[in-house]
């Protein structure tokens, strides 16, 4: 497989500025990068240092000040906010720091969700949902409303949620930023082994250096600058 | 995203805000309440004014009335040509002629003063005669000097020297209430063992005036007209005209009246009803009419002057309880609103996963027509009961003053007003929540997902 053909995300010189009355902050000061379709990519720096705006921006929630973002090819730098919405439905899946879960809603709707956006028929999406929910190991919770449930449960609810629709990239900022070590390790587990097994990609925010080790690709951000970039595996696998 | 998730999901938003959902749905019904009763109230008024229209005349005939201009040549008159040629307009069901004498009944020492209705009775259906017995009034029934009388009339026989007494009074009052209520009939006017009666054409004598006692011409009761008849006919008797009109030339010719003297009128009939098929063509036909030389009224006439009358009260009457809608329609706002701040959240979150931002609109709009409709729904429950209870006050006399009439309800809800009742607020609910439909669709679904 030529690695260069496969390449899912494609960034250029993407700056963000954000201006608070006559005061400037430089977010991202010129971004260069190119994400592998597979990979479970991690954006790495220290607080401050711009990783969410960047993963904000990848997503399409935010735009960027000036710079290109293309997507599977297609150039979401360019779209509206109608064609953005369309866009993460049908490819994107979020896993959130803080869950995001629907409060009012119970597990099984949650994960329902995309699937009841993407108008997928409701006995297909509550199987699947269903499906979904016994692999993150919460069969015995379909009914539970997020409140009844434990941050580490509401977690995994969260990335059945992000994977249910089998969306082709998956977002994750500070997915683990609320949990315990243990938890952490269940959790990121879970998620770099569905995406593996799906050959997803993945783009993960993280400040921790064990889930960085998740990583295929390693982005160091900081100031709203790449710092190093590394494939660490392949290292491994070509020193082995 | 399918409408019926939608509507579950409006659903589920309301189960968790129940007392609030309550409140809003409460200032609804309050409002359709408003303008539903006071719109039944201007639909009873303008009833009860149509009845009495109809009370004094179908509303579908024309009386016809000859040119009285005086000038000779644009004179025109009630005769058989002018039957003819009325009834050759479109339209125009039967033109009924009437003639008229006035005259009495003498039985015994007592008299009756009445006027004397002659119709055409191979018109009969027309007339609108009904018995008091309930049979139906048949041509034969005019044979032989055949006559009907008025159900009041009955009573009236008295003795001209003593004058009226209680007898001649048809009512009852009731003495507390005031009420009145008919009395059954005296005698079998229309057996002529119980009642001997005479018809005759000139009174006069027996109110003091010169002349000799009027000569009694044979007659026989057919029968008596229902008590609740309506118009000439409720107090005058009918009979064939041909009759009448042969009685009458017999009257002259035993008084040698001079006959020439008479014929100069040359109206033979007194009145000249014209039948229209519709209502609505009234004013066409009455335009014709004119044309040809005849003057004409209708109660039609009164009822376009009603009707305009009405739509002005009624659109008082709407625009008073639409003051309450307006209120319940911002009552609606509010709650809206006051629900996109505390969905933002939960709105962010849908935009982040891929939601429509049509979907988002169409659920805060459906949220609001719920509202709207479930508040339409019951309001129009409660504004049937309590147009019930009104008219029930009425019928018992509590709310009498505000009546237009006995056995005519103050409030009348006509389907059309519970139907436009729903579409309305169910119409007002989507309206009010359209602002903040649009505002929750312009919510930042970034900030949403930003750690609190
Ligand atoms: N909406 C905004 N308006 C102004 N400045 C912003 C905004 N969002 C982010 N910034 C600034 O941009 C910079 C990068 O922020 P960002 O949230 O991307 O950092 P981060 O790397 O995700 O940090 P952390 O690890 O703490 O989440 C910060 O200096 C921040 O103050
Ligand atoms: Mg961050």
């Amino acid at each position: 497989m030529n690695a260069k053909d496969d390449i899912i995300i494609d960034v250029k010189n993407l700056r963000k500025v954000y201006t608070i009355g006559t005061e400037r902050v430089i977010a991202l000061a010129g971004i260069d990068m190119k994400i592998r379709r597979g990979e479970i990519c991690c954006l790495f720096g220290p607080s401050g240092s711009g990783k969410s705006t960047l993963l904000n921006m990848l997503a399409g929630l935010e735009k960027p000040t000036t710079g290109e973002i293309a997507i599977g090819g297609a150039r979401i730098d360019k779209m509206n906010e109608t064609q953005l919405a369309d866009f993460r439905r049908n490819h994107f899946g979020f896993v959130f720091q803080s869950y995001n879960l629907l409060p009012a809603l119970t597990a099984l709707e949650n994960v329902e969700m995309p699937m009841i956006f993407r108008g997928v028929d409701k006995n297909i999406r509550k199987k699947q949902a269903v499906k979904m929910l016994q692999y993150v190991g919460l069969k015995d919770r379909i009914k539970h409303k997020p409140t009844q449930m434990s941050g580490g449960q509401q977690q995994r609810v969260g990335i059945a949620r992000a994977f249910v629709a089998h969306p082709p990239v998956i977002f994750a900022d500070e997915p683990t930023g609320n949990l315990d070590t243990h938890t952490t390790y269940e959790v990121m587990d879970m998620m770099s082994a569905m995406v593996k097994k799906r050959g997803s990609t993945m783009i993960i925010v993280t400040h921790d250096n064990e889930i960085a080790a998740y990583g295929d690709h390693i982005i160091k951000i900081r100031d709203g600058k790449i710092l190093e970039e590394s494939w660490p595996k392949q290292q491994i696998a070509a020193a082995e | 995203m399918s409408f019926l998730d939608i509507l579950k999901m409006a659903g589920g938003n309301f189960l968790r805000r129940k007392a609030r959902t309550l409140l809003t749905v409460a200032g609804v019904v309050i409002g359709t309440m408003a303008v539903v009763i006071m719109l039944s109230i201007g639909q009873g008024m303008e009833k009860g004014y149509i009845e009495q229209l109809q009370s004094w005349g179908s509303l579908t005939q024309i009386e016809v009335y000859p040119n009285y201009s005086g000038n000779e040549d644009e004179q025109t008159y009630l005769n058989e040509e002018t039957v003819t040629t009325l009834e050759a307009l479109d339209h125009v069901e039967v033109a009924l002629p009437t003639t008229r004498q006035y005259g009495g009944l003498i039985m015994g020492r007592k008299i009756n003063d009445l006027g004397i209705n002659g119709i055409d009775i191979t018109k009969l259906d027309y007339y609108d005669l009904e018995l008091e017995n309930g049979e139906p009034v048949t041509a034969e029934m005019f044979a032989e000097n055949g006559y009907l009388i008025p159900y009041t009339s009955v009573f009236q026989f008295y003795n001209p020297k003593q004058g009226w007494s209680d007898e001649n009074d048809p009512y009852i009052y009731d003495e507390e209430t005031g009420e009145r209520t008919l009395k059954e009939l005296p005698f079998d006017i229309t057996n002529p063992d119980e009642a001997r009666v005479k018809m005759a054409f000139d009174m006069s004598y027996y109110w003091g005036g010169e002349g000799n006692k009027p000569k009694g011409y044979d007659v026989r009761c057919a029968g008596v007209m229902s008590s609740k008849a309506q118009g000439n006919f409720s107090y005058s008797l009918v009979m064939d005209m041909k009759t009448l009109d042969e009685m009458y030339k017999k009257y002259q010719k035993d008084n040698k009246i001079d006959t020439k003297e008479s014929d100069k009128n040359k109206n033979k009939y007194d009145s000249l009803y014209v039948v229209v098929d519709d209502m609505n063509n009234v004013t066409d036909v009455q335009a014709e009419i004119n044309s040809l030389g005849y003057q004409t009224w209708a109660s039609a006439e009164l009822l376009e002057d009603v009707q305009e009358q009405m739509g002005m009260i009624q659109a008082v009457l709407g625009g008073i309880g639409a003051v309450a809608f307006l209120v319940a329609a911002i009552g609606i706002s509010n709650t809206m609103v006051m629900s996109t701040y505390e969905r933002t959240r939960e709105i962010g979150i849908m935009k982040v996963l891929g939601c429509k931002l049509s979907n988002i609109m169409t659920l805060f709009l459906t949220e609001a027509a719920i509202i709207g409709f479930a508040g339409g729904v019951f309001g129009i429950a409660l504004s049937l009961g309590l147009s019930k209870i009104m008219n029930m006050l009425s019928d018992s006399g509590a709310l009498a003053m505000f009546s237009m009439g006995e056995g005519i309800p103050i409030s009348i809800i006509p389907i059309w007003l519970i139907v436009g009742g729903i579409v309305f607020s169910t119409l007002v609910g989507v309206i009010s929540g359209f602002y903040p439909a649009l505002r929750a669709t312009k919510l930042s679904a970034l900030d949403a997902i930003k750690n609190e």
